[in-house]
């Protein structure tokens, strides 16, 4: 008998180690979107929601990424002091947004739920939610396990196997169950990406835009959407049909006004017509800014502003000001001061300056921008890079804190890293080496580096900036200049100036980060 | 807010029933988590009930683990079961004739018990191989070949009187069915089974521990190794082969050839040391099937050392019926020949496993012929017996030999594998194998490369113990806890997080359970 209870201890203990082992090892290969890795940071957009005080948030909006890209809590709480939420997600199509509505209403009474329409139509047909594998994984494994997250799996494994069974297509198949209980069968691969935020996770624990995304692209072009057929009709996709059917009755029980509005983007008549005739039959507002009337209100700038398809930050403002005075004086959802969004508006416009900054051309303004304690800043020469050097470029980069006078060292190799931070500054020129290069760190040794500048031989120079292993350097003539983001863990911008000719110091990007 | 606690329970119940069928009905695989689950079921409930009871436990586990195998084919179980009961009744046959049996009664025995095998690799050898006529639409039930020699073993041994027939059918089903080996063996005699598996067998720590640590073992040679190194040869050898030749040149040929015979081997014992694993979990031993054969030094070497269940059984029931070696030197080779034959045309019906067969014949009747001046060239070279270069040089000329042949197993095809083998040496593009393309060509990159050359580098160390009389598996539970219970979360982890399994991931059955 005494043997028998020292195996059972025995075999407790064991399992309990190996269990929590595993346990750990698949948190720490579960995939963690975050602002520093990817342009739609869900894993750190859904973190922040379960950490906002219970009841506080009155607007949620949800549907795919031209949701989370349009629509800004922020610019919404500025201008109209409404407290509002995104829980929209990449490709999230109606059959998720409704189990998002559900768990959120877990924590939050909204007073209205804007719903983006784009997915209420078949988009991704070969797959049984209309959305694609990879994406339902982001949006689901970001919600805590629970009982709506439970039954989530559990109807979306049972249409999956049903859409198997009648198409015969396995080869688009949604995860079995049991991969949402032991993750490590889906992301079995993953310890080949792992990185600093897997063993940090506190990294992915919030994003500070409350869902929102913000994208720096160019300006768009965008033809809007003028109505002109009223007999056209495309049918809704049977199972979003299904949830938005679901969604319409879980508002109503909870007594939310539900809102639906539409990005500008892909429409026509059909479309249109479909979503008008079911808001009518129900009682729906519907907030079409593809159409002509709505695109017109917007004023956009389409040289800067980006208002279709996925927003960048400037045009999404201009879509997040018209859609909060919709929800103040339609919806007439209250002003509220709120702790939880006065104190991400710095945060916000430091992300904006961001952006300001990866649009800026000219190499004065540029530099004077780099005058920011978060940035580590690396300047690597190719060619000739003082040629063409104007006097003002040069007073910028002294109060940088560069010592080194570039028109001093004509066709020299040169190097600078500098770290506003710290202060510290590390630059080299040399007029005689055919390589110059340097290895260090920043961001508290977290972030390596290697910088070089080669001038090999009189045809052959190159201009290499190495951030943790990804190359950055446009490789252009003039200077090549990385900016490394401390707040945001991230390179922000990287870009060459050719200070080699007077007519060509304008910036040159060839990649920026996303 | 909405109240979730009514139907809470109701979810929570009806996801966790929905998970344990997803678990359950998965394909019933040596790796799958229903295997483990039954497993772990039968566990419980042999050690539960009173020892003359305990069989039955591994009987039902049996059925249960068939009927699943199986796919729930019920034709396949019923000529299963045929099987089963013809082979039963042919031994009590035989048993009650007595010294009236005559051969006869062990022919019609083995042809009626074993027929699903012979009909399976004649339609393959003469209808698909030779006559090239679309095959029959024949049953075939899981773990055919290796339960069929079970059946004739068993028959042979009652008919020459070297066991007792077991007239206790179910016990007799168990010995056939015992599901730990019957989809790839390895194949057991009737002797050294049948009491161990009805006897009862009261719970031991050392034999747990023991099996435990062969399970992972099992399961680190399947996913880090076997599978892994499997996705490259499969990009040489099935997706590079769509038109009559291997669509690439020598270097990559040969780099898949020797994977292929590592895979082969990692796969082929992971399964037998999980079935070892697994049966000792109950206290039934299961022999040995592999001996490190690549470090064997001839190819007779290395069939002492390979698949060791098969090689004895085809010693015993053919060679040596046929008159082994007692009958001069060129009767010993033509025996030689027709059990490689045998052993061909059992791995598979069509014709590259014939002459892949017939290729170690000829290998073995070369190293008779010429063992006399291989001896004579060695003693110039003043290389003893002992000489650890004269070992080296044999081992690796007996694996490329043998790793040739695997290629010819490996294709499907035996021209387009002739033709494979014979790019090695008349097209061998050795710059291939320095241009990096094999990280970015052939489904693996540099990181799974870097494993997979660790963990051959680890099955190599723990090979080498093995073949100087360490025990790993007997050192291991002979340490301290800390250390072992070290060892085995290490082991564990190591195949959780790199072993090549899951979604996406194109899960490979056993390839010897294909045979």
């Amino acid at each position: 008998m005494k043997k028998n209870i020292i195996r059972a201890v025995k075999l407790i203990i064991f399992s309990s180690i190996l269990f929590t082992t595993l346990y750990l090892a698949n948190a720490i290969t579960e995939p963690k979107y975050t602002v520093a890795n990817s342009s739609w940071p869900t894993t750190a957009s859904y973190n922040q929601f379960y950490q906002m005080k219970k009841n506080t948030v009155d607007v949620l909006f949800l549907g795919s990424s031209v949701c989370v890209n349009a629509f800004n809590p922020q610019v919404i709480y500025d201008e109209y002091g409404i407290r509002s939420y995104n829980l929209g997600s990449e490709q999230q199509s109606v059959f998720l947004s409704y189990y998002w509505l559900k768990e959120a209403l877990r924590y939050q009474k909204p007073k209205a739920v804007v719903l983006e329409t784009k997915f209420f139509f078949p988009i991704h047909t070969s797959n049984s939610i209309n959305t694609v594998e990879g994406l339902t994984r982001k949006c689901i494994d970001a919600m805590h396990f629970s009982p709506v997250k439970a039954e989530e799996i559990d109807d979306l494994c049972t249409i999956d196997e049903k859409f198997v069974k009648r198409t015969g297509n396995t080869e688009n198949a949604q995860d079995t169950r049991l991969s949402y209980l032991l993750t490590n069968i889906r992301y079995h691969a993953r310890w080949k990406e792992l990185a600093e935020v897997d063993f940090k996770p506190s990294q992915a624990k919030s994003q500070q835009l409350k869902g929102y995304s913000a994208l720096f692209d160019g300006g768009s072009k965008y033809t809007p959407f003028t109505p002109s057929d009223d007999s056209a009709y495309t049918a809704m996709d049977s199972l979003m049909s299904e949830y938005l059917d679901k969604i319409r009755t879980l508002c109503d029980q909870n007594g939310i006004k539900l809102v639906f509005a539409r990005v500008p983007g892909d429409m026509d008549d059909g479309k249109n017509n479909a979503i008008v005739k079911y808001c009518s039959e129900y009682d729906i507002p519907f907030y079409n800014f593809a159409e002509k009337d709505l695109w017109d209100q917007l004023n956009v700038d389409t040289s800067t502003d980006r208002c279709n398809g996925h927003c960048n930050v400037w045009g999404a403002e201009k879509i997040s000001r018209l859609m909060g005075s919709f929800l103040k004086n339609d919806i007439k959802v209250p002003s509220v001061d709120d702790d939880q969004w006065n104190d991400t508006e710095e945060y916000y416009q430091y992300m904006k300056n961001t952006g300001e900054l990866a649009r800026t051309s000219d190499i004065d303004e540029y530099l004077s921008k780099l005058d920011n304690k978060n940035y580590d800043i690396f300047l690597s020469a190719k060619g000739d890079a003082s040629k063409a050097l104007k006097s003002t470029t040069a007073d910028e980069l002294k109060k940088l804190g560069l010592k080194v006078n570039l028109a001093d060292h004509q066709n020299s190799t040169y190097y600078a890293v500098i770290q506003n931070g710290t202060g510290k500054v590390i630059e080299k020129a040399d007029d005689s080496s055919g390589k110059l290069t340097h290895s260090g760190t920043v961001r508290d040794r977290n972030v390596s580096y290697t910088v070089t500048s080669q001038k090999e031989a009189k045809d052959e120079v190159s201009s290499s900036i190495i951030i943790d292993g990804s190359e950055y350097s446009n490789d252009k003539t003039g200077l090549n200049i990385v900016v490394y983001d401390e707040r945001l863990m991230k390179v922000i911008d990287a870009v060459n100036f050719n200070t080699s000719s007077s007519d060509g110091q304008t910036a040159k990007r060839q990649q920026t980060s996303d | 807010m909405l109240s979730y606690s009514a139907d809470f329970l109701q979810i929570k119940v009806f996801s966790m029933f929905h998970l344990f069928f997803d678990i359950w009905e998965s394909s019933m695989t040596y790796t799958s988590l229903s295997y483990l689950l039954l497993v772990g079921i039968c566990l419980v409930l042999y050690y539960l009930l009173p020892l003359r009871f305990r069989w039955y436990v591994l009987l039902i586990g049996s059925a249960v683990f068939y009927y699943y195998a199986a796919g729930k084919g019920k034709k396949i179980l019923a000529v299963f079961l045929l099987s089963i009961v013809i082979s039963y009744l042919s031994g009590i046959i035989m048993d009650k004739a007595g010294q009236k049996k005559n051969k006869l009664y062990l022919a019609v025995a083995i042809v009626a018990s074993a027929l699903p095998l012979f009909l399976a690799r004649g339609n393959d050898l003469f209808l698909t191989g030779i006559l090239h006529k679309p095959g029959l639409n024949l049953i075939i039930p899981v773990g055919l070949s290796f339960y069929s020699l079970q059946m004739i073993a068993y028959l042979s041994d009652v008919f020459h009187d070297r066991i007792k027939v077991e007239k206790n059918f179910l016990k007799y089903a168990l010995f056939i069915s015992f599901f730990p080996q019957i989809i790839q063996g390895p194949i057991p005699r009737f002797a050294d089974l049948h009491e161990q598996l009805t006897e009862g067998h009261r719970f031991d720590d050392d034999n747990f521990s023991k099996g435990f640590i062969k399970i992972i073992w099992g399961f680190f040679l399947k996913f880090m190794i076997a599978d892994r190194a499997g996705t490259f040869v499969d990009s040489v050898f099935v997706s590079g082969s769509g038109g009559e030749t291997i669509d690439t040149a020598g270097s990559y040929i040969l780099l898949a050839g020797i994977l292929y015979s590592i895979q082969l081997y990692t796969d082929f014992m992971a399964c037998t040391t999980i079935s070892q694993g697994v049966s000792l979990l109950f206290g039934i031993r299961i022999g040995e099937n592999f001996d490190h054969p690549y470090f064997a030094t001839s190819v007779q070497d290395f069939w002492r050392r390979w698949h060791i269940s098969l090689s004895s059984w085809l010693r015993d029931y053919i060679y040596i019926p046929l008159g082994g070696n007692r009958k001069g030197k060129v009767r010993k080779y033509i025996n030689v020949i027709i059990t490689f034959a045998v052993s061909g045309i059992w791995h598979g019906g069509g014709l590259k496993f014939l002459f892949w067969g017939l290729m170690h014949a000829f290998y073995q009747v070369y190293e008779g012929l010429t063992k006399s001046i291989r001896t004579k060239a060695y003693d110039a070279l003043q290389m003893s017996d002992d000489s650890a270069v004269k070992k080296l040089i044999r081992t690796i000329w007996t694996f490329f030999w043998v790793m040739l042949a695997w290629i010819i197993f490996r294709i499907d095809g035996l021209r387009k594998g002739i033709i494979a083998v014979k790019t090695i040496f008349t097209d061998f593009d050795g710059w291939r194998l320095f241009d990096f393309s094999v990280f970015s060509n052939f489904g693996l990159d540099w990181k799974d490369w870097m494993v997979l050359l660790f963990s051959i580098i680890l099955l190599f160390v723990v090979s080498w113990k093995e073949e100087h009389g360490l025990v790993v598996s007997d050192w291991i539970i002979k340490q301290h806890i800390v250390l072992r219970w070290t060892i085995y979360i290490v082991l564990i982890l190591i195949v959780w997080v790199f072993g090549s399994y899951g979604y996406g991931f194109d899960a490979k059955d056993f390839i010897y359970g294909g045979f």
